[in-house]
């Protein structure tokens, strides 16, 4: 074995051990199936290594991970939503409607927000994911995402509205 | 129109992307701005909502190792194709040599006689040279009367042909009685098909039966087991056939 290849091998390693974990947390909050979370994990990592010798590092790993993981979840989630019944993809993207102070003053069950999150529009899942799971900022998220920084702020903007319309139709 | 320009940077100010001078004026304007303060509780309520529900789960403890496993360990089976092209000849030529030896074993022939034109002989005498070849296969032939009690015999040796373990086959038939080699078949073209044939074989008489064809084959195989290296063979009832004899090789 050339010592290219062993260095490869060495640094691939290292970032399934550093990655793995962040990458299984991720995937989890978007499927919520932890049986379905350890194959889709592991699903990333085989096609980043096949496609190892062809990353370029124009990118840093850590965006080009998640990329690949974004990719298999949606693939993931299509395979799913035919089987699936309900659809939020009707629900108005507007202003949080209602009387704010009742609404914020409800205790919101936390698993229903986690319902709520995973029936969001793809769009807006992966971008409060990616922002208030994962912490990255605008920039990052923007290269994940090949989308304009304006792009990310505004689907923050409305992907905030959406989730509390259906967190308020919920409760 | 103002309070546009402060929606716009609410989402900003939650998440600390603002630059200075924007964040200075959002600021300033929230002081005053009752519908902004309002609209921004809210979202960073709906905020604190989805920082609470993450999940903060761990994968298992094997799914490192069954990720590496399955990418840097991963054994790729090469197919070299020097060895599969040596097994593939090796074969082919066990098939062939297999082939061959099917071919030239005492595998009954006579099936293809029918479609065969056999080269008779008439032979009244001794016919020593009348060999011939057919499939590959020495042979010679024939034929024999018997009439009014009287037989006529023909006296035939076979030179060795390729194979080995042969050395030489005399045929006496019909006053001595016919020797067969034990590597010869005995093949007797009846007049009519599904006639049976008496002989005698090392003096026990066996009948044979053609069933369809007008010819009849006798393995040497099905023949009693030899004691000196050859069978006497006697043509007993129907008085008239042609016998061909066969040497496989």
């Amino acid at each position: 074995m050339g010592n290219e290849k062993k260095m490869q091998k060495r640094n691939f390693e290292q970032i399934v051990k550093e990655y793995t974990p962040r990458i299984f947390k991720m995937i989890y909050n978007m499927v919520g199936d932890y049986e379905a979370t350890k194959d889709l994990t592991q699903d990333v990592f085989v096609k980043a290594w096949n496609g190892f010798d062809s990353f370029r590092g124009d990118a840093s790993v850590y965006t080009w991970i998640y990329r690949i993981a974004l990719n298999r979840v949606f693939e993931y989630k299509k395979g799913r939503a035919r089987i699936k019944t309900i659809s939020i993809d009707d629900i108005p993207v507007t202003e949080t409607k209602g009387d704010p102070e009742r609404y914020l003053l409800l205790k919101v069950d936390s698993e229903l927000v986690k319902r709520c999150i995973q029936e969001l529009p793809e769009k807006y899942q992966t971008i409060l994911i990616l922002r208030y799971f994962e912490d990255n900022d605008y920039a990052t998220i923007a290269k994940m995402m090949e989308i304009p920084i304006g792009t990310v702020r505004s689907r923050l903007h409305r992907g905030i509205s959406t989730l509390g319309n259906l967190i308020r139709e919920k409760i | 129109m103002k309070n546009n320009r402060f929606d716009d940077l609410i989402q900003g100010f939650i998440d600390g992307e603002l630059n200075s001078e924007d964040e200075k004026a959002f600021k300033e304007h929230l002081k005053s701005c009752k519908e902004c303060q309002q609209k921004l509780q809210v979202k960073e309520k709906i905020v604190a909502l989805i920082k609470d529900a993450k999940v903060d789960v761990d994968p298992p403890k094997e799914l490192i190792n069954r990720i590496i496993a399955s990418t840097i360990e991963r054994k790729i089976i090469k197919i070299n194709w020097r060895y599969v092209a040596i097994g593939a000849a090796a074969t082919l030529i066990l098939f062939f040599f297999l082939f061959t030896y099917f071919i030239n074993s005492s595998t009954p022939i006579a099936r293809d006689y029918q479609k065969t034109r056999l080269p008779v002989v008439k032979s009244h005498g001794i016919k020593d040279k009348e060999i011939t070849e057919l499939h590959g296969k020495k042979m010679g032939v024939a034929e024999v009367e018997k009439e009014h009690g009287k037989q006529e015999g023909v006296t035939t040796v076979y030179k060795k042909p390729k194979k080995a373990f042969f050395e030489e086959t005399r045929l006496v038939f019909p006053e001595e009685g016919s020797v067969v080699g034990k590597e010869f078949d005995v093949v007797i073209i009846l007049k009519e098909p599904s006639q049976k044939v008496e002989l005698n074989i090392d003096g026990e008489k066996r009948i044979f039966e053609s069933r369809d064809s007008n010819i009849l084959y006798i393995e040497s195989d099905s023949l009693p087991a030899l004691e000196n290296g050859f069978h006497y063979l006697t043509v007993v009832e129907p008085t008239y056939q042609k016998i061909t004899f066969f040497k496989e090789g």
